[in-house]
């Protein structure tokens, strides 16, 4: 077992700013080892549960990330995809970002550089219902 | 035969007197043909030259109008014109006192006589009287008739300094020949020759290009072509209406030796029937010289075989069908002619031949292609089968009738390995099996026959032909048995079963069936481990035991895959080191012999060679079954040698992603090294990059972009190549190694272990193994690790 790793996981509902479907956030913190991978996958899935299809993950407090951890994250972003959903990026990083690379996972994960931007991202993605006072036609 | 130019074999004389009668020139007298006007001579020698050119490209029509002519240029009571083919005379037109005699031909060289003299010396001859020049004529000419003729004039016809044929007038009375009609016959046979030589120029590329397009015709048939019986009697078909032949028909030559009759274009052959042995007859001559070979006259040529199919045969040409300097198989062409065959006519043979040796060789490759497909199906079909089906009977069972049915082997047995009476404490029991069912069937360890053999020895048995193998008995229902092929179901060194497979056909299986067999044994052993541990699992209550016992299993699995031992290759050292952790992941190594050389014998490596390593993302039981299924595909489909690096690894992810039932992933780095060449190819799917160490102490990462295997679909891989110099060290490994953690969680990284590889370069591959893992342990203290460890070092002396 590895030592004293320590790692933990915050999870926020974020309502999409334009009304749409939710998104969650996770922001995982630590080594994200074999130790840690079970937890992941529970805070996964329990984004993805109650039909909640849209999650972005904010690496910029992980240190590294193993390859169970990677295995869980393509489960995660297979489920989601196939919901119509994403499993979102964020904040990796460089030696985060070099085992992404490394693995080819960069070219298979949308990766944004902060989580308002993976946010963002997401909202323009979905079209929105038209608010009924948009503050631009005042 | 006797040449027959100057030899009467026929003394009747109404041709001679119809001929007369037609010109209106009756009588004896010696001065007709000087009496000719010289227009008219001048005239029929334009309209011969005119003529000629209108017949160009027909030798036989362009023979016909020079019978015609000469009649008209000088006295004919016989005549002939002929060419000299190979050995012999072949006499197109032959005319004797009016009469038409068939063409013939004649063996040139046991006679000596005026066709010789011609053809020998360019020549040509004026005999004003045979009986009174006799002794001064240059050659003897024979006669074989009561009236002969008594003179002659013999015109060679030259092409380009060689005599190719000859025109021959004779007369029945004596000094029916002058000076001038010797020239006059000689401006026409110039002309004629001239003529006949385009024509048989025309007529080669004439039959060239019907060759061509014989080849493209044979080439477009092919890849619709599924059985290559099909082929070959496509071939033979296609040979004998494009040139016209007597008979075509096409051997090929066996892995015993023996050339075996595929197709015939006589429906009474017996195709698949006993064959020739090589060096025996026209056909065996040619497929052990590897030379064509021509018999221009069968009856006199003590290699012939008479085909009871071809009676009428009277020349043949054998000509070999071969890929470089190997011999594939013969293609057989009779004539009914005596010298049926040009020398032209066996260079277009020669071309057509080697056209049909590529497509037979093509044919073969494409359904080894097609065969080795199917094979990798149900490799991949059977080791998912493993992790999928508990029951070890429901398995077996399955397994069995799925490889008879994929490869047509009629007989597949499975035998296990069980606790038993006798010396050895062991019986080989029948457990799955196709066809005949033997439940309660089992053998002492000890016992005689071939699958005790195997199980009692752990080697696999390739008997080509039973009844020469002293292992061999008969089993019940399996009377008609004449090859079989039994592998051991091997797992960490322990035999625990036979696969065996039988035929009625003697040499059914061969070392390729041998290898797909070990592999499927392979499987079927993890299988049969897997079920056994699972019931002894079930009869523990402690679920802390079934963890240790799944991990075990786990560890098992993964250790039977690793290769036991290096090849040793001249020049060249190979290295490896593995650690497990407790909690076993999926990291492996492999080498994979693309040579000639089969796994059945790993020491003996020549050729190129795979080299991969691999590491799994899971841990335990799934993460051992995946590695199996990773390690048996990469194997498949890298052993044809045919697939690049990054080839091999986008057909192993669309196999793996076959069956995406998990969420598991892979990532494999894949290396052809050709040690001849001293070059290495590689391809990385999103494992570490390799390492490069050169003498000199450069350091290279050699990195290629690409994705992990079994994600997505259809990826495209990168690879590069590279020369490995005297010194230079390539070094594969696992993030197990440069993510391995000391106390204080600082990583061994992949600084600490370039500096350890520098530092050991000069060092024997083991050398430098044992510096990194004494790195290793110093950094990290003697704790286990917590991932798997895998490093494979291939370095040039």
């Amino acid at each position: 077992m590895s030592p004293q790793n320590t790692y933990k996981f915050l999870r926020r509902d974020m309502l999409s700013g334009n009304n749409g479907a939710p998104i969650d956030v996770i922001q995982a913190e630590g080594r994200l080892d074999a130790e840690a991978a079970p937890a992941l996958e529970s805070e996964l899935n329990a984004a993805l549960r109650s039909g909640h299809t849209r999650v972005v993950l904010d690496l910029s407090r992980v240190t590294y990330i193993s390859s169970s951890a990677l295995r869980v994250l393509v489960g995660a972003w297979r489920r989601a995809r196939a919901q119509g959903g994403d499993v979102i990026l964020a904040s990796l990083s460089p030696r985060v970002r070099e085992i992404f690379e490394m693995v080819g996972f960069d070219r298979v994960f949308t990766i944004h550089e902060t989580a308002p931007q993976a946010l963002s991202a997401l909202n323009a993605d979905q079209p929105a219902p038209a608010p009924p006072h948009d503050p631009a036609h005042k | 035969m006797t040449p027959p130019t100057n030899s009467m074999t026929d003394d009747r004389r109404q041709g001679l007197s119809e001929r007369r009668t037609d010109d209106g020139q009756p009588g004896e007298g010696g001065e007709v043909a000087l009496l000719t006007p010289h227009l008219q001579e001048l005239e029929a020698l334009s309209t011969v030259g005119r003529m000629i050119a209108l017949a160009q490209g027909d030798v036989d029509a362009l023979c016909e109008l020079i019978d015609r002519e000469v009649r008209r240029v000088v006295e004919t009571d016989t005549f002939q014109i002929g060419l000299f083919e190979g050995t012999h005379y072949r006499i197109l037109i032959w005319r004797v006192r009016g009469e038409r005699r068939a063409p013939a031909a004649f063996p040139l060289s046991p006679s000596d006589g005026l066709v010789n003299w011609v053809r020998r010396t360019h020549q040509p001859l004026l005999v004003r009287d045979f009986e009174r020049e006799a002794a001064i004529l240059p050659a003897r000419p024979s006669y074989q008739s009561e009236a002969p003729p008594r003179s002659g004039l013999f015109v060679p016809l030259l092409a380009a300094d060689q005599a190719i044929g000859l025109i021959a007038v004779q007369s029945d009375r004596p000094n029916a020949y002058s000076e001038d009609d010797l020239r006059r016959l000689s401006i026409l046979a110039n002309q004629v020759a001239v003529a006949i030589q385009n024509a048989r120029l025309y007529r080669q590329a004439q039959a060239r290009a019907a060759g061509l397009e014989l080849v493209a015709r044979v080439g477009r048939q092919i890849a619709a072509l599924l059985h290559r019986d099909e082929l070959f009697a496509q071939v033979v078909h296609l040979v004998q209406s494009t040139f016209g032949y007597y008979g075509v028909s096409l051997f090929t030559l066996e892995p015993d030796g023996s050339l075996a009759l595929q197709a015939h274009t006589s429906p009474e052959a017996p195709c698949g029937g006993p064959g020739l042995q090589l060096g025996q007859g026209i056909i065996g001559t040619a497929a052990q010289l590897g030379e064509p070979v021509r018999a221009d006259d069968v009856s006199a040529d003590p290699r012939f075989i008479y085909d009871a199919a071809l009676p009428h045969t009277r020349s043949e040409v054998a000509v070999p069908l071969k890929i470089e300097d190997r011999v594939l198989g013969v293609l057989d062409v009779q004539s009914d002619r005596v010298a049926g065959f040009s020398d032209e006519d066996v260079a277009i043979l020669r071309t057509l031949a080697d056209q049909i040796a590529i497509a037979i060789h093509e044919h073969t490759v494409y359904q080894a292609e097609r065969r080795r497909a199917r094979q990798l199906a149900t490799i991949a079909e059977v080791t998912r089968a493993i992790t999928s089906i508990l029951d070890l009977d429901t398995l077996l069972d399955q397994v069995v009738r799925r490889i008879s049915a994929t490869f047509g082997y009629p007989h597949v047995g499975i035998y296990l390995v069980e606790p038993g009476p006798g010396e050895s404490g062991a019986q080989v029991v029948w457990r799955a099996s196709t066809g005949l069912q033997m439940p309660g069937l089992s053998d002492p360890l000890e016992a005689p026959g071939i699958i005790p053999w195997v199980a009692r020895t752990g080697e696999s048995a390739l008997v080509a032909d039973v009844t020469q193998d002293a292992r061999y008995v008969v089993g019940p229902g399996q009377e008609d048995t004449r090859s079989e092929l039994a592998v051991p179901l091997r797992m960490a060194g322990q035999t625990l079963g036979v696969l065996d497979v039988q035929s009625n056909r003697v040499a059914a299986f061969g070392e390729e069936d041998r290898f797909v067999l070990q592999t499927l044994g392979d499987a079927i052993a993890v299988a049969v481990r897997n079920a056994r541990l699972v019931s002894v699992t079930r009869q523990e209550s402690a679920a802390r035991a079934r963890l240790e016992r799944e991990l075990e299993v786990g560890r098992e699995i993964q250790l039977s895959f690793l290769p036991a031992v290096f090849p040793q290759v001249p020049g060249w050292e190979l290295a490896a080191y593995w650690q497990a952790a407790h909690q076993v992941g999926g990291d492996f190594y492999d080498y994979i012999p693309l040579g000639r050389d089969l796994p059945g014998q790993p020491l003996l490596l020549s050729g190129p060679c795979g080299l991969a390593i691999a590491d799994v993302a899971d841990k335990g039981v799934p993460a051992a079954l995946f590695m199996a299924l990773l390690r048996t595909l990469i194997r498949a489909v890298a052993i044809p040698g045919r697939r690049s690096p990054a080839r091999v690894l986008e057909r192993v992810n669309d196999l793996l992603l076959a069956d995406a039932r998990s969420d598991v992933f892979a990532t494999v780095v894949y290396v052809q090294w050709d040690p001849d060449q001293a070059t290495i190819t590689y391809a990385n799917a999103g494992h570490n990059p390799p390492l490069l160490i050169r003498a000199n102490g450069q350091v290279k990462l050699l990195r290629v972009h690409g994705l992990a295997l079994g994600v997505l679909p259809h990826i495209h891989l990168d690879e590069r190549s590279l020369r490995l110099e005297p010194g230079d060290v390539l070094v594969l490994y696992t993030d197990g190694l440069t993510e391995a953690l000391n106390a204080a969680q600082e990583e061994f990284g992949l600084q600490r272990l370039q500096q350890a590889l520098l530092a050991a370069r000069s060092q024997p591959a083991a050398g430098i193994i044992q510096a990194v893992t004494q790195a290793l342990s110093d950094f990290c203290g003697e704790a286990p690790p917590f991932d798997d460890q895998a490093l494979l070092i291939l370095k040039r002396e």
